[in-house]
């Protein structure tokens, strides 16, 4: 009997799939998906490569744009540049150590900038610190994509290769939002992260600033017969001050001639949960301020010993909308920033009392 | 008419299942090389800056180098500017290899 088309179909079909069916036992399909995760990660990861090299290629641009020296070298020295945390198994004295560790750090970078660029102001130098922590951060993920990735081809530890892979999306969604962010900082635009500084300033009006701490700033104005003592970092280069250091120095000041503030309110940004709208404001307790620790239980521990109330007020971004340029949404939220402020200090405390508010945030594009 | 060896389901449908199954799977392949390129995609953003000038008016320009908020600004009598912000432009498609942005015409 002659075969037809529809007989040698089937046949190839039920022999593909008993092959197949033979294949998985003996875990190709294992081997198969783990050299397509393989492929995938190759690909992002040249992408990541691409990045790193871009970043670390604009920062050199920045310096030298701006009459930096020795360009490559500093670029060099600092993509590459780490901080080893402190032992926390012993954790009496860890936040002091942990504040000498930034402070080492700091002048370090700042140090090393100020003699790679003699001839620029402040506000550059502060620009190019943040360009160069930037080029530093997608180096970092780079690496460690790279590492991971050769790691698990060499022991052959698929579950890596998959945790990895599925993880892919966010690395770089992440190093995207950081490889904007770096051309957003060197233009100087104020960022999402500037919405607390910007409340600051906003509550200021036209008031004078002083230098309280490194690098921060401080006004006083009457807002509904209450005196207000506004704090936010020095702009507008890109810094973030020391808020914390600074309100513990006006509260010890006030202290000594005989006056307690009736509120610390912080003003900051908060990373929103999905679905939440950007620029939705929410208030609570406590300090509404991101960094490690150094900064943050300053506010606490001057609330606590003259008893003072530690509220909070955040407007809601997301992590792109922080560190990239403030959008339109976050702008408009300032406004109904300040006027929720206005609300607490009213509702909350009397006529005469003073009142310390502090805008915490990166004052990049911010000044005074 | 029935299939080969008396089955339910006639050849012809088997045919078809089988090349579903292929076309689904190129359909994926060819989705998943793609993903390079889109991986590329860089949003951009157009800043603008806000001025408040000495009559209280307030008036809006595009960003320039050196705009900075309680910065003066030359663009009206007692002029200092008073915000900054940014908005999204039309997403700008990468070229080949994700390595040359193609601009295009971005959305006011």
């Amino acid at each position: 009997m002659a075969s037809s088309l529809p007989d040698w179909i089937s046949a190839i079909s039920q022999l593909a799939f008993l092959a197949i069916f033979l294949l998985m036992f003996l875990g190709v399909n294992q081997r198969l998906q783990v050299y397509m995760w393989r492929g995938d990660i190759k690909s992002k990861l040249a992408f990541l490569e691409w990045l790193a090299a871009n970043a670390r290629d604009r920062a050199k641009e920045y310096l030298a744009k701006n009459k930096g020296r020795r360009v490559d070298e500093v670029v060099e020295r600092l993509s590459d540049f780490f901080l080893i945390q402190p032992v926390d198994i012993e954790p009496v004295d860890i936040i002091r150590r942990l504040d000498h560790l930034f402070n080492v750090r700091r002048l370090r970078v700042r140090g090393l900038l100020s003699d790679a660029m003699p001839e620029a102001d402040a506000v550059t130098r502060s620009r190019a610190e943040v360009v160069l922590e930037i080029a530093s951060a997608l180096n970092f993920i780079y690496k460690i994509v790279r590492h991971l990735l050769r790691y698990g081809e060499k022991t052959k530890n698929w579950i890596l290769l998959m945790q990895l892979q599925l993880l892919m999306p966010l690395i770089i969604r992440q190093a995207k939002t950081l490889y904007s962010a770096q051309e957003h900082f060197a233009q100087g635009l104020p960022v999402g992260d500037g919405a607390g500084p910007l409340v600051a300033y906003r509550l200021a009006g036209g008031s004078q600033w002083r230098s309280v701490e490194d690098e921060t700033v401080a006004a006083e104005v009457e807002l509904e017969g209450r005196r207000l003592i506004v704090v936010k970092a020095e702009g507008p280069g890109s810094s973030v001050g020391r808020p914390g250091a600074a309100v513990e120095k006006i509260v010890e000041d006030l202290a000594k001639s005989g006056v307690k503030p009736a509120m610390i309110l912080t003003v900051d940004a908060a990373l929103k949960l999905e679905g939440e709208d950007t620029g939705s404001i929410a208030e609570g307790v406590g300090a509404a301020i991101g960094d490690p620790g150094p900064e943050k239980i300053r506010f606490e521990r001057v609330a606590a010993k003259y008893g003072i109330p530690l509220r909070a007020l955040v407007i809601k971004m997301s992590e792109e909308e922080a560190i990239t340029g403030m959008s339109k949404e976050i702008y408009q939220a300032v406004d109904k920033a300040v006027e929720r402020v206005r609300e607490i200090v009213a509702s909350e405390t009397q006529p005469g009392d003073t009142v310390i508010v502090a805008g915490i945030g990166n004052t990049s594009g911010i000044g005074q | 008419m029935a299939g080969v060896a008396g089955n339910a389901v006639p050849d012809w449908v088997q045919s078809i299942l089988l090349l579903a199954s292929l076309g689904a799977i190129a359909y994926l392949m060819a989705r998943q090389a793609s993903e390079a390129a889109r991986m590329a995609e860089q949003e951009r953003v157009q800043a603008f800056t806000e001025i408040e000038c000495g009559d209280g008016s307030r008036k809006t320009r595009e960003f320039r180098s050196g705009d900075f908020v309680g910065g003066e600004a030359a663009d009206c009598p007692g002029g200092r500017v008073v915000g900054i912000y940014t908005v999204k432009v039309e997403e700008e498609k990468a070229g080949r290899r994700g390595l040359i942005p193609v601009k295009r015409k971005s959305k006011s």
